[in-house]
């Protein structure tokens, strides 16, 4: 054989073998595929035939949680209690009367009453109109596409009403974090489509690991329906202007719902409700999670997304998922926890307790140092109808002061850990929250000290005025459910007898 | 890598799988010898110069080619997840590094 001859053969058989060994791989193994899910399906049972692991476990979000594994946030337990905020914090029905959130607010139950929350409380949380749906069904997109800016305004039961009757009380579905194409994640909901290009992401090119927090929030943020000038709805959108991913914080929302003229249109209209103890037109904070989690809290500096928590893995049968049955880490023995800390369940639970109730002391003395604030500027406006002159500089200070107080503590109400999500951050936001009410308290003392009227030093409250006879059910003060200073000192500063429940 | 190796074999789950199992490709044969002949070119260059780092380290080909046994073992377990962390991220055991005498290393000798 010429030499030439022999190197092509010996070529063509060395490639014969390597193609021979590439074949042989084995197949990649991939689950069943039971169907296909068509684009735009909202029904979750249509997804839960080619995910019926996943959609098993989303179903149990109906499921009340074992009792008694949570010190502050029983809402979900299976006892069917429904725990009334006002109660539990009596300061916030001061703060609050005025609107919806000072008549009926209860604990949250979970993921699969969302809406049926909404059809159950009092109708005077629901005057935002249509808008209110945003976030509770997936099918707020579809009407907000179809009605355009009508639908921010419109009545909430119309709004309602247009929803398929089957689908009527149905709460976060799939399609609202999922690509029915791939199982990935993604965004779905129009105002975080929009808001968190504010931060300077694009949703798009988000990673999954950031996807398992930002698809969480597009609902557990704070947001604003800015309102036309006779107070109807035209919009949504979340006040993140001037922040950056991963600091999102307090001083720049407040910047924001104080009207920024840098970030908000000023034709949209001031505030959305008025505060009856003072008068102030004003904005209001809800569910901060997002914002106060990702502020450089101990976690999400370590990596940890929303859905490692509160939907880790779990097996079943041989498929590993992330577990649907969307809860808090407490409710299910801190199995959670347990993937990176190696303590017992126990030391663990205590862990969290020991925050919540520190945080719990300063929601106290923050709230009713506020509230305290309060009842001085209704004094101080009686003084002014009795023809008293009111120094308008001090006045001016206290009102900024109030306002920033407010809405700290506004803000750390709203949010669902009782601080645990960050607790050194709820610790700076009720400290600078307390600051500011004592010395907008100590502004006004001096003003109305001035103007000549007496202040007694514990101002009386009131409460019970706030607390019962609420809204059309009515609604009373429920005394078993009032929580307590875990560490006993709030008397010193308002008094039993001052509080006036 | 003596080190290595005996947190290996102090430990549990992984006892029976051989260091090739995981740290070379094992999709198909030709890939298995292309790369067992490279890394162990470098591994004998390494040797013999005593250039290997202390603690030893993975190269990200390296990462690649584990993450990559990891899932073809488990691929049922987790043919339902999408995940793009590396798997000892989370099971931190498997690095053979938290038993035997490694384990006691502090950060400073690492």
């Amino acid at each position: 054989m010429k030499p030439q001859k022999f190197f092509v053969v010996m070529a063509m058989v060395v490639m014969g073998v390597v193609l021979l060994l590439s074949g042989c791989s084995p197949p990649k193994s991939e689950p069943v595929k039971t169907g296909t899910i068509p684009d735009g399906e909202i029904d979750p049972a249509k997804w839960g035939q080619v995910y019926p692991l996943e959609y098993d476990q989303w179903k149990k979000t109906a499921d009340g949680k074992p009792v008694g594994k949570s010190k502050y946030k029983k809402g979900f337990d299976a006892d069917k209690v429904i725990y009334d905020k006002l109660s539990e914090f009596p300061y916030l029905a001061l703060l609050y009367h005025g609107w919806g959130f000072g008549i009926e607010y209860n604990e949250a139950r979970g993921h699969h009453y969302m809406v049926i929350d909404q059809l159950e409380i009092d109708p005077s949380r629901l005057g935002a109109g249509g808008v209110c749906l945003s976030c509770k069904t997936p099918y707020a997109a579809v009407l907000e596409k179809e009605l355009g800016p009508e639908y921010f305004k419109m009545k909430y039961a119309d709004a309602h009403a247009k929803i398929p009757k089957e689908f009527q009380t149905l709460g976060v579905a799939c399609i609202e974090c999922h690509d029915n194409k791939t199982m990935g994640l993604r965004l779905y909901h129009p105002a975080a489509l929009e808001s968190f290009k504010f931060i300077g992401q694009d949703p798009a090119k988000m990673s999954r690991q950031e996807l398992r927090s930002a698809t969480c929030g597009q609902c557990h943020v704070t947001y604003i329906i800015p309102r036309d000038k006779d107070m109807k709805s035209m919009g949504l959108f979340f006040p993140w202007q001037g922040s950056k991913p991963g600091d999102i914080s307090m001083e720049n929302i407040i910047k924001v719902i104080k009207k920024d003229p840098n970030f908000y249109k000023s034709e949209w209209g001031t505030g959305e409700w008025v505060q009856k103890v003072t008068g102030f037109k004003v904005a209001f904070i809800r569910h901060p999670e997002y914002e106060f989690y990702t502020r450089n809290s101990t976690h999400w500096n370590a990596g940890v997304a929303c859905a490692d928590c509160h939907m880790p893995y779990i097996k079943v049968g041989a498929n590993k998922i992330s577990d649907h049955d969307v809860t808090s880490p407490l409710k299910t023995d801190m199995k959670a926890c347990q993937q990176c800390h190696t303590e017992s369940p126990e030391w663990l639970k205590n862990q969290v307790t020991v925050i919540q109730d520190r945080t719990v002391s300063l929601m106290f003395r923050s709230g009713y140092a506020t509230a305290v604030a309060a009842k001085l500027f209704e004094m101080a406006h009686q003084a002014q109808k009795d023809g008293k002159q009111i120094d308008q500089k001090l006045y001016d200070q206290a009102k900024d002061l109030y306002l920033e107080a407010l809405y700290r503590v506004i803000y750390i109400n709203a949010e669902n850990s009782v601080g645990f999500h960050n607790p050194s951050e709820a610790g700076r936001i009720l400290g600078d929250a307390l600051a500011m009410a004592g010395k907008s308290e100590a502004l006004l003392r001096q003003a109305l000290t001035k103007a000549g009227v007496e202040v007694p030093a514990n101002v009386n409250l009131e409460l019970a005025k706030y607390l019962n006879k609420r809204g059309v059910k009515p609604l009373n003060f429920k005394s078993e459910q009032e929580l307590q200073d875990p560490f006993g000192l709030q008397e010193m500063l308002t008094p039993a007898a001052s509080l006036g429940k | 890598m003596e080190s290595r190796y005996e947190a290996w074999f102090h430990g549990g789950a992984h006892r029976r799988t051989k260091c090739v199992d995981c740290h070379l490709p094992n999709d198909t044969l030709a890939r298995h010898m292309v790369w067992k002949s490279i890394d162990g070119l470098w591994d004998m260059a390494a040797f013999h110069t005593g250039r290997v780092s202390d603690p030893i380290t993975l190269s990200s080909h390296g990462a690649r080619v584990v993450q990559e046994n990891c899932q073809r073992c488990h691929a049922e377990t987790v043919a339902r997840v999408n995940e793009d962390r590396q798997c000892w991220t989370c099971h931190r055991r498997v690095s053979h590094k938290q038993v035997g005498a490694i384990a006691t290393w502090t950060p400073a000798t690492e």
